[in-house]
Parts: structure tokens; C-alpha cells; sequence
């Protein structure tokens, strides 16, 4: 049987878009690699700004209605464009046709360990902001003192040329204040620094966390990049920088360093992107250029993206734009 | 006696040794000097920085807060407590008290 939509990407976005798909009377179909639904916010402990707990957030958006096929485990090995039908073949050998295709594939975040002057991958205290969650989730005590010194490293990856990456991440700045009020709240004895070049508090809300984190959980801001991060003898972790509001080189040594990997397109999608004709941005790596006029601005007919696919997004634009998304396949069906 | 070559101080602030107490001791008479984003308007507004760019609260809050108040001492005696900074401070800081604060601080410590 033909599908109305099929959503490749069963996150935040494909779920959303599913859903409201589906309740506009839509038949739907997800496909998504992983083995479970939820995409990447699974790993995140809980949300910025109101510390939301992501698990209820993801047990909320796939609690999904049995109208909706889903193919878990499932990655597209092909896709072909017949009498305005796209034939899709899956890695389990099973075959799907739909009418339109709705892409939401989402981000990765950047290798840490590419930035070798940070030591990801070699210095036990160095984590990413996806380890810290994971140890929020799993084991919030990871650390066995009660007063550690703990640094947030802002735009890893981001707003980096040499890196690849000419784009702001746009979330790390408030991941890295709601991760560092969450460090002061497992450790209300913990020295919190974070090292930052902007913070682009844009968002609702976001402004206020950063003032609580400044008044009430006393987390020191240090204006400048890191440069470089060593390790002692002790295993304990040297952060370099130039504090650049007093124009002066600064250095500290910290128990954990944690990296704000930044949000960067899945590279490994683009073969499917190309055959789909997407377009992808030369400069951030990120499809669909919107325009004012045109916020969908689609090459080919029947396709549509949502999400991060198209840049990095909090949780709420992303629901907003699935939504949004929902619609404009709504009319191309019932054209 | 002259070997032949001189100690030069290391201009690195590191973070791990400084006194902390003077600051600290600001910070509990005036707790509101967290919330500073060191934007600077207060020391663009300051009357006198006109004819002393060393007189900038803004640097002299970080000074304080990275134990390096060389200088600190003339920069504020050269305040005349206008209190323009307070006027513009986007944080609502207290910046005219909190000078005044320091200045007691720094009086009663001797410095």
C-alpha cells in the first residue's frame, strides 16, 4: 500500500510531524535507525531552561498513535522517484512507497577529539556535554570528592573555521549554564567556571538561567578560548586561556573539563540528501537556504526537511517547525 | 649583587594560588558584583575616565577578583561618586556602593 508521508528520522522532529500527520488523517510511515524512537534528547538528562526532565518529554512525543507504522533498526539504502511515487528500499530488505518524504535526520555533534589541543580521548577529566549527560543520567556522583573544580569549554567545534564549522551552534551557550547549575546543584561545593567568547542567551528564559547562575550559584564566567588542556601527574586537568577582559593569560587546574561539542550536519546522510536533490549549504553543511519568502524553499517536489537537519534548533522550534511542515505536506497531498 | 640578569614576575594569573580573601570579602559586603556581564557601560559613563583611563570599575572588579590590585587603590581614589555607573549598570549593580566599599575595604586592610 502507498503512504501519504514517510518520515526518515524518528526524533523530536519526525515524531512531532508523525503525529500531526496522522491526526490530520494522514498515513504514515517512520523509519529510524536506532532501535528505539526519541532520537539524540534520549541521552540528555534534562532540558533547558526550566530543567524539564527530557525522559518525560520523549516518553510524550512517542507515545504515538498504532495508526503510525515504524521501522526501527531500518536505514534507506535507496530511493527512486516513479509516476510521482518515491520507491523506498530499506537496509532489512523491506520496500516502502509514499507519496511525499519527509526528512529528519537530524544532527550529529562534533568529534571532540578533533580538536587535539583539548585531549578528548586522552585525559580521563575531559568529557563532551553527551558524557556528562550520560553521567547525569546514569551515575550524577561520578565525582568522588565534594568540592571539584569542574570547566565548561564553550563553541568546541563551533564557530570554528580551521574546525570546518563557520557556524554558531546556537544551544551550548545555555547547555552550558543549565550543565553547570546542574554541577552546582550535585555538588553545592563545587568551583564552576565556564570559558566563553559570546553567550548567545537568545532564547526565553535562557537570560535568567545565566543571572541565577551568576547570583545564586556563584558559577565564575571567564571571557576567552581555551587554548590548550594538560594534565598533571595527578590526573587532574590544566585549562590555558586569556582572560580577556583583564587582557591577561589565565590557567587552572580542574578535576573535569567539559567540552560543548557543538550541533554539525550527519555528513553520512548526504548520499540520501543527493539523491533526494536537498540542497546542501556550502558553508555550514546544513539543507534547506530559507528564504523570507519561501521558509520551505524545496528542490524537489514531495520532499520536505524538518529539524536539525536544517541547522541547529532547541526542542520547542523543533516541534514548531514539524508542525509547521505538517501542514505544507497536508496541502501537497490534498492538492 | 648583579649575576648578570633579573626575576621577572609572571604576568599569568593563576587561578589555583591567588588570594581570594579580598575578594570574597567584597563579594559579602556586596553580593551583587556576581551579576556583573562586564559590559563596561559603567565605565563609559564614568565622568572622570575621560581624563584617567585607568579609572574603569569594570577593570577594577576583575583586578579585584584575579588578586591583581596594583593600581587599584588610585584608579578608584579618582572617583568623585557621581554615580553615573549606577545609573546605567543593566544589572541594577550598586557600582557607586560597591566603590565605596572597596575603598573602606582596602583602607581597612592598609593596602
Amino acid at each position: 500500500m502507498v503512504n501519504d508521508t514517510i518520515i526518515i528520522g524518528g526524533g523530536p522532529a519526525g515524531l512531532k510531524a508523525a503525529s500531526s500527520l496522522n491526526s490530520l488523517g494522514h498515513k504514515v510511515t517512520i523509519i529510524e535507525k536506532t532501535e528505539v524512537l526519541g532520537g539524540q534528547i534520549k541521552n540528555w538528562y534534562k532540558l533547558f531552561p526550566d530543567f524539564s526532565d527530557s525522559y518525560s518529554v520523549v516518553s510524550n512525543l512517542t507515545n504515538l498513535s498504532s495508526d503510525i507504522s515504524i521501522n526501527l533498526n531500518s536505514t534507506v539504502l535507496d530511493v527512486q522517484k516513479e509516476n510521482g511515487h518515491f520507491n523506498l528500499l530499506l537496509s532489512n530488505n523491506k520496500r516502502l512507497k509514499g507519496k511525499s518524504i519527509l526528512l529528519t535526520t537530524g544532527f550529529s555533534l562534533y568529534d571532540a577529539s578533533k580538536k587535539e589541543e583539548y585531549g578528548y580521548g586522552f585525559y580521563k577529566g575531559v568529557l563532551t556535554n553527551k558524557d556528562l549527560e550520560h553521567n547525569f543520567i546514569n551515575n550524577p556522583k561520578f565525582i568522588d570528592i565534594d568540592n571539584p573544580t569542574v570547566v565548561f569549554i564553550h563553541c568546541v567545534g563551533s564557530r570554528d573555521h580551521k574546525a570546518g564549522n563557520m557556524h554558531c551552534s546556537k544551544v551550548c551557550c545555555v547547555t552550558a549554564v543549565k550543565q553547570a547549575i546542574e554541577i552546582k546543584q550535585f555538588y553545592p561545593k563545587a568551583n564552576v567556571y565556564c570559558f566563553y567568547m559570546d553567550l548567545r542567551m537568545f532564547g526565553r528564559g535562557y537570560e535568567d538561567l545565566y543571572l541565577k547562575a551568576q547570583s545564586e550559584y556563584n558559577i565564575k564566567f571567564i571571557r576567552g578560548r581555551v587554548s590548550e588542556i594538560s594534565e598533571t601527574f595527578e590526573n587532574k586537568i590544566v585549562v590555558k586561556a586569556e582572560d580577556t577582559l583583564s587582557s591577561k593569560p589565565i590557567k587552572l587546574t580542574s578535576d573535569y573539563a567539559i567540552l560543548m561539542s557543538g550541533i554539525v550536519p550527519t555528513k553520512e546522510n548526504f548520499p540520501l540528501f543527493n539523491k533526494l536533490s536537498v540542497s546542501i549549504n556550502s558553508s555550514d553543511g546544513f539543507s534547506n537556504e530559507p528564504s523570507f519568502n519561501n521558509l520551505l524553499n524545496l528542490k524537489t517536489e514531495g520532499v520536505f526537511t524538518a529539524g536539525c537537519i536544517n541547522g541547529p534548533k532547541t526542542i520547542p522550534e523543533v516541534l514548531t517547525e514539524s508542525d509547521s511542515v505538517a501542514l505544507s505536506i497536508h496541502s501537497f497531498l490534498s492538492r | 649583587m648583579d649575576f648578570g640578569y633579573n626575576i621577572i614576575k609572571i604576568k599569568t594569573v593563576d587561578l589555583d594560588r591567588i588570594d581570594k580573601s579580598l575578594y570574597n570579602r567584597v563579594v559579602f559586603v556586596a553580593p551583587d558584583i556576581n551579576k556583573c556581564i562586564a559590559c563596561g557601560s559603567c565605565s563609559a559613563s564614568c565622568s572622570v575616565s575621560f581624563y584617567n583611563s585607568n579609572s574603569s570599575f569594570r577593570k577594577a572588579l576583575v583586578a579585584i577578583e584575579r588578586d591583581d590590585i596594583t593600581g587599584i587603590k588610585e584608579s578608584l581614589s579618582s572617583c568623585v561618586l557621581c554615580g553615573k555607573c549606577s545609573l546605567v549598570c543593566p544589572r541594577g549593580i550598586n557600582t557607586r556602593g560597591v566603590i565605596i566599599a572597596i575603598k573602606d575595604l582596602l583602607k581597612e586592610e592598609a593596602l
